[in-house]
């Protein structure tokens, strides 16, 4: 056990959490939060700390900053940044350091910045305050800081106000006025969630920039592991107010010593992996509530190695290796587990079947005369009967617009959609009871997309009513209990109204009502983006045994390219309203392919490579859907651009292969040989 | 921006010319014969037919309404059926005495509402804000007739302080209060209760928002976080709240004017309906529609010329 | 160690949701209710106070002094006093006594008014922000226009051309709010309609009127009760008023509105005649908006 810090010891730590435990009262009952948690940082150390929601990994980092609100309670321990006890600090001390020694970033930074004032302005206000500048000189200060993040056009951003930046300059800005006093303390609150994964790359590229720039220990929070592992030197793992483990983060992530981090490393899908051929190893159970005490080691429900003694008694950080502690009686165990995948039996690769949903020149514009927008032009893509069609992009890239399309909820649109053989009307409602059926969908997020006041078993039975046209009260109920089975719901969940239900569990009752009139294709729009990763691989593994029972295709929207090159068969790719590339996911993810597709696949952080040598930058911002650029639509950002040709004419589509095609003008010859990197092959069973 | 001007001003017109096509609908048409029911169910048939022609409700219905709106626009408003009077200044004399007595009352609530608003806002959940917050309902909920009495009752009948009828007051500003204070206190409850409760959700929700937290976090003083950045965007709101009871400031006022016998212009609307007095009730009460509109449309271009977010998008 | 191929299950027997506690009945529910509505003490304090006049508007013969209408030419203007404890009026009738048999006329036009207009007003709420387009654009036009005269004068019109009587009453005000709530439940439905679960009802081939009524509905019942009560107030207050104008009912009922506005000529010699039963109406109104508040702020919890 890790004696801790004696006091009085002068030390040279700039942030240190001793055995902080932290709860919220409400309604005179008082649920903690935090357990006892200890956590070091040194002079200029990156120190991650990971978990799901609900771990109380943010309510962490506002008890440092001592913004909590009025009904939480510190019972126990201290916070010292650089030596002195912030929780004994009054507010006049708390002014001084906060901004100044110690600075924060956001995880939503649109909403972070005052909508009323300008962005100089907001930066500006740092420098008045803290170093005591006048107006004028505070704001050149602030200009100077917003060309150090890397910001285009310094003097022309300044008079601008937030709404008017994208979120990756929003960020940037919040960096500015984090870093604008060089202070020790950085704590980044999942700084990146929710930016587009080329935009995310670079807002990392600059903290790296900035890190070397500047001194400041950083406390990362975030949920990804990649991020993570990329950023930071070592890591800590909460569970439920508990840190379960500690160590550098390459130790931890390749060798994880405690259940719970081998259990997330072994649910998030590699760029490796293939449906195929792994099995994505979910983590059974859910996060006990808040606030129960619990006997004995809080991740037993969960933990497929536990043990009496685990019952009984509570266990302590236990020495795992240099500098690596684990919150496990038996973490010697998980040394020697050997690497695990559940092998499955190869599948055939190529599917030779016909197809099943036919696009040609679909177009799907908004808006009237001056504002148009184009969400979707000219695609055409053809998804085969049991396949799954992974269909990639960033925000403005029309995907979803393109599933709406699919299934009848956009109103009009140009072009053509046939499904299994016939052509389909604009809207569902003019289509045929019996081709609707066959053709449904599954939403992203699944607090809207259940009726709360119904209850599942009102839900699931009104879906095989229409959809299945059973019109018998037994029939539907007899239907109703197996498509629960199905999906691996309880009977009990039967009787509940979505709000009492997890996620996950809403998520599955969304994929039952689906599938209530067996259909032949369902499109999933980011059906396991608002959901935590222990989450998404059940409903990956559901989504791949309905697949495999029911014969049915998928047409997979998602900006996580781990889980479409998991999931995948084949692959397009869209960026703003165009498909720029089609392929087996194989042959799409390896060069040669087009280089939003390479830029894009360098800016995944994986567990696998963290750091990767040849990351592509990428200049600018995703440029606004009602201004697309002229030729091809890359070229403002495209590292590979040849010169005028790729801002004039639109760019062919090239071939490489049998089925894959891409647009550039650069022929695959000439990619295969300056492209590198792209994704290993799948690993052999 | 001037298109968007433009855009609401064009749709203010449509609405108007559906406000008028109404009022002339249920002034016009709903009581079936005008000259019977100005005269009563005694008269006989022909004096009536003699009375209708006198009006000229014999007409067709388009071609009368074709006279009435364009003898509006041209500003020809006709007589008074009663007062013999011609309507156009006496409409006007009417509202601008309204609009006097409603410019005092906001002038004095106003400020001192946005202020307590704000004040509780910022000790939410304590005493100070539970109670305004009570006080704040129950005002809202008095008829102005109820509070009016009890106002009257109080301070012109038992103290004797001010005068029971009220007069539109000369230019001494004693005499504006003397005139104006008891018929303004209805109306100050009411505007009171909805400024206050506005200023206080938008200074709630702006105490609430990101961007305090990181003004916070910033190590700003708190007085500057809340002057510079809550108050910029917790105030928005209630402009348009004190928009809103502006136009019901203007023609909403029927009952507090009944009561103080004050000559407004609601209580004009009032007395003319109750005697059939057509002109003058068409004009009031098209006018007061048309301020109130514009009323709206000044609102609404001042609050997105200040708010930067639709400013810029518009 | 467990076998990992069955984790599905202990994931759904482990999924426990906290709050279930066995099937979820009509009675449970029910008592679940008043014990979340019990909480905010303004609600039940409204509500106390709008049931004291609810049951006086029923039984008051049962409580009153004496006759409401019984004329003492003896004792006329007589100030509270033991015999008479809130005074006499004009033909000397006892003020207590109207003040409680008062509440009856205004109880039965505004909870009549209310729901008429909460009827109207979903109607065209649902059907405007279901639909969208021209007809939202059409109706909301004139939705506007009708609001862009104050409710008074409305009423006022209304009434000076059809007569003052108590149906007539409960017409206009049905009529004036239909505009109001319709604008309400229409924003409420602008907001519910672009959720995932209308669309899912869509592909499912539920037809509109289904979705309107049977999916969207039953979701915007906390804005529509709030509303609902806040209506209720106001109809209470324009009725009142209306009456106080002599456009409601008419003598000799002991209407409030109207008794006070009979009051107004003796206010110097007997202020309480009008005193009082302006003083009872106030303490209705505030009943309501009192419950009213306290409804949205359990609703936002």
């Amino acid at each position: 056990m890790i004696p801790p810090p004696s006091p009085g010891r002068p030390s040279d730590s700039t942030l240190e959490i001793q055995q902080l435990t932290l709860g919220y009262r409400r309604r005179r009952q008082w649920s903690r939060v935090i357990a006892g948690v200890s956590i070091r940082l040194d002079r200029g150390e990156a120190y991650g700390l990971v978990g799901e929601s609900g771990c109380g990994k943010t309510t962490l980092a506002m008890a440092v900053m001592r913004y909590l609100p009025p009904n939480a309670e510190i019972t126990a321990g201290r916070i010292l940044f650089e030596g002195q006890d912030l929780l004994t600090a009054d507010a006049g001390r708390l002014e001084e350091l906060r901004g100044n020694r110690m600075a924060m970033v956001y995880q939503d930074p649109g909403s972070a910045l005052n909508p009323s004032l300008t962005v100089g302005r907001q930066i500006g206000e740092v420098y008045r305050r803290h170093r005591r500048m006048r107006r004028a000189e505070a704001a050149d200060a602030a200009q100077a800081m917003l060309a150090t993040v890397q910001i285009a056009d310094p003097p022309r951003v300044m008079h601008r106000y937030p709404h008017e930046l994208s979120g990756g300059q929003q960020q940037r800005i919040m960096f500015a006025m984090a870093l604008a006093t060089d202070p020790d303390l950085l704590v980044l609150d999942e700084p990146t969630t929710g930016l587009d994964a080329t935009v995310e790359g670079e807002v990392l590229d600059l903290v790296e920039n900035l890190r070397s720039k500047f001194g400041a220990a950083i406390l990362f929070i975030s949920h990804n592991l990649g991020i993570v592992s990329r950023m930071c030197e070592r890591v800590g793992v909460l569970y439920a107010g508990h840190l379960v483990e500690e160590g550098s983060s390459r130790d931890l992530f390749r060798a994880p010593r405690h259940p719970y981090t081998l259990g997330l490393t072994r649910c998030i899908p590699r760029l490796d992996m293939h449906k195929h051929r792994h099995r994505l190893e979910p983590i059974p159970g859910t996060l006990p509530p808040a606030g129960e005490t619990i006997c004995g080691c809080v991740y037993v429900p969960r933990c497929p190695f536990s043990r009496a003694r685990c019952r009984a008694e509570a266990p302590t950080l236990f020495p795992a290796g240099p500098r690596h502690t684990s919150r496990c009686f038996y973490h010697d165990e998980l040394a020697n587990l050997a690497p695990a995948t559940a092998a499955m039996p190869e599948a055939s690769e190529a599917i030779s079947a016909p197809d099943i949903l036919n696009l040609q020149d679909l177009t799907k514009s908004y808006g009237a005369r001056s504002t148009t927008v184009t969400a979707v032009r000219d695609a055409s893509v053809a998804v085969r009967r049991g396949e799954i069609l992974g269909v990639v992009g960033e925000s403005g890239s029309g995907k979803t617009t393109l599933a709406k399309c699919i299934v009848g909820l956009a109103d009009v649109w140009t072009g053509r959609i046939s499904f299994e053989g016939t052509d389909l009307a604009a809207r569902a409602e003019q289509r045929e009871a019996t081709l609707r059926r066959r053709l449904q969908m599954v939403f992203q997020n699944p607090d809207t997309a259940l009726n709360p006041s119904h209850s599942v078993r009102h839900i699931l039975g009104r879906a095989v009513r229409l959809l299945a046209g059973t019109t018998s009260g037994s029939a539907i109920e007899a239907r109703v209990a197996e498509l629960a089975a199905s999906v691996r719901l309880s009977p009990r969940h039967l009787e509940l109204h979505p709000p009492a239900l997890s996620g996950g569990l809403k998520q599955r009752v969304a994929l039952a009502r689906a599938f209530a009139g067996s259909p032949s294709l369902v499109v999933c729009d980011e059906p396991t983006s608002a959901l935590d990763v222990s989450v998404q691989a059940a409903i990956l593994n559901l989504l791949v045994d309905l697949q495999e029972t029911q014969q049915v295709s998928y047409v997979f929207i998602s900006h996580d390219l781990g889980v479409v090159r998991y999931l995948a068969d084949r692959v397009a790719v869209m960026y703003l309203a165009e498909i720029i590339e089609i392929g087996p996911a194989d042959a799409a993810f390896r060069p040669p392919h087009h280089p939003y597709t390479e830029a894009l696949l360098s800016a995944v952080p994986d567990l696998e490579r963290p750091g990767a040598e040849q990351r592509i930058h990428l200049e600018g911002d995703i440029p606004s859907p009602s201004h697309p650029p002229a030729g091809c639509r890359f070229h403002t950002r495209c590292p590979r651009v040849l010169g005028s040709i790729c801002r004039t004419e639109k760019p062919p589509w090239q071939r490489d292969g049998e089925s894959h095609v891409y647009r550039c003008h650069i022929p695959p010859a000439e990619l295969r040989a300056s492209q590198f990197g792209g994704l290993p092959r799948p690993a052999p069973s | 921006m001037r298109r968007f001007a433009l855009k609401r001003i064009g749709l203010a017109l449509v609405t108007l010319f559906l406000v008028s096509v109404i009022l002339f609908a249920i002034a016009q048409i709903l009581p079936g014969d005008v000259g019977r029911a100005i005269l009563g169910p005694y008269a006989t048939n022909r004096q009536v037919a003699v009375l209708d022609h006198k009006l000229g409700v014999d007409r067709p219905i388009l071609l009368r309404y074709g006279s009435w709106a364009g003898g509006f626009i041209t500003g020809r408003w006709g007589t008074s059926y009663l007062m013999d009077r011609p309507v156009l200044p006496l409409v006007m004399q009417r509202l601008l005495n309204s609009l006097i007595l409603g410019g005092f009352a906001l002038a004095l609530i106003a400020p001192l509402s946005i202020a307590v608003g704000v004040l509780a806002a910022l000790k939410a959940g304590r005493w100070f804000d539970r109670l305004t917050a009570i006080i704040g309902l129950s005002l809202i909920a008095l008829p102005e007739f109820a509070s009016g009495i009890v106002v009257l009752v109080i301070f012109a009948v038992a103290l004797r302080w001010l005068p029971v009828s009220s007069h539109v007051p000369g230019p001494n500003p004693l005499d504006w209060f003397r005139q104006l204070l008891l018929p303004s206190i209805p109306l100050m409850f009411v505007l009171f209760g909805y400024i206050s409760r506005m200023a206080r959700a938008g200074t709630v929700e702006a105490l609430r928002a990101n961007y305090t937290r990181t003004a916070v976090l910033k190590g700003l003083p708190w007085r500057v976080v809340v002057w510079t950045h809550v108050l910029r965007n917790s105030l928005l709101p209630t402009i348009t709240v004190i928009g809103v009871q502006t136009g019901y400031l203007v023609g909403g006022l029927v009952v507090t004017e009944t009561i103080f016998n004050y000559p407004g212009i609601g209580k004009l609307i009032f007395d003319s309906a109750i005697g059939h007095d057509l002109p003058v009730l068409q004009a009031a009460v098209l006018l007061i529609a048309i301020l109130y509109m514009a009323l709206m449309l000044l609102t609404d271009i001042i609050y997105t010329l200040l708010n930067p977010r639709i400013r810029l998008s518009v | 160690m467990r076998d990992a191929g069955s984790p599905e299950v202990t994931a759904a027997t482990a999924d426990a949701p906290e709050r279930a506690v066995g099937p979820p009945t009509v009675t449970r529910r029910f008592a679940r209710l008043l014990r979340v509505l019990g909480q905010s003490r303004t609600l039940v304090l409204g509500t106390t106070i709008v049931a004291f006049w609810v049951l006086d508007a029923m039984f008051w013969p049962l409580i009153v002094p004496q006759n409401p209408q019984a004329l003492n030419p003896a004792a006329t203007l007589a100030a509270p006093s033991f015999a008479h404890w809130f005074g006499t009026d004009d033909l000397g009738r006892d003020v207590l006594s109207r003040t409680l048999a008062g509440a009856t006329s205004v109880l039965t036009v505004a909870p009549a008014a209310t729901a008429l207009g909460l009827l109207g007003g979903i109607i065209v709420g649902l059907v405007c922000g279901y639909y969208r387009g021209l007809v939202d654009d059409i109706v909301m036009r004139v939705v506007d226009a009708l609001l862009a005269f104050p409710l008074i004068v409305i009423a006022v019109l209304v009434l000076a051309v059809l007569g003052p009587s108590v149906v007539n009453v409960i017409l206009v005000i049905g009529f004036i709010f239909t505009p109001i709530v319709a604008r309400t439940v229409r924003s409420a439905v602008l907001a519910e309609r672009e959720r995932e679960y209308v669309a899912a009802a869509r592909l499912l081939g539920n037809s509109s009127l289904t979705i309107m009524v049977a999916e969207i509905l039953p979701n915007i019942t906390a804005p529509l009760t709030v509303e609902a009560t806040i209506r209720f107030g106001y109809a209470v207050f324009t009725s009142a008023t209306l009456s106080f104008l002599s456009l409601g009912v008419q003598q000799p009922s002991p209407d409030w509105g109207l008794t006070i506005s009979l009051g107004r000529a003796n206010l110097e010699l007997a202020p309480w005649i009008a005193l009082f039963p302006a003083a009872a109406l106030a303490t209705l109104i505030v009943g309501i908006n009192l419950a009213a508040d306290g409804l949205r702020q359990v609703f936002a919890e």
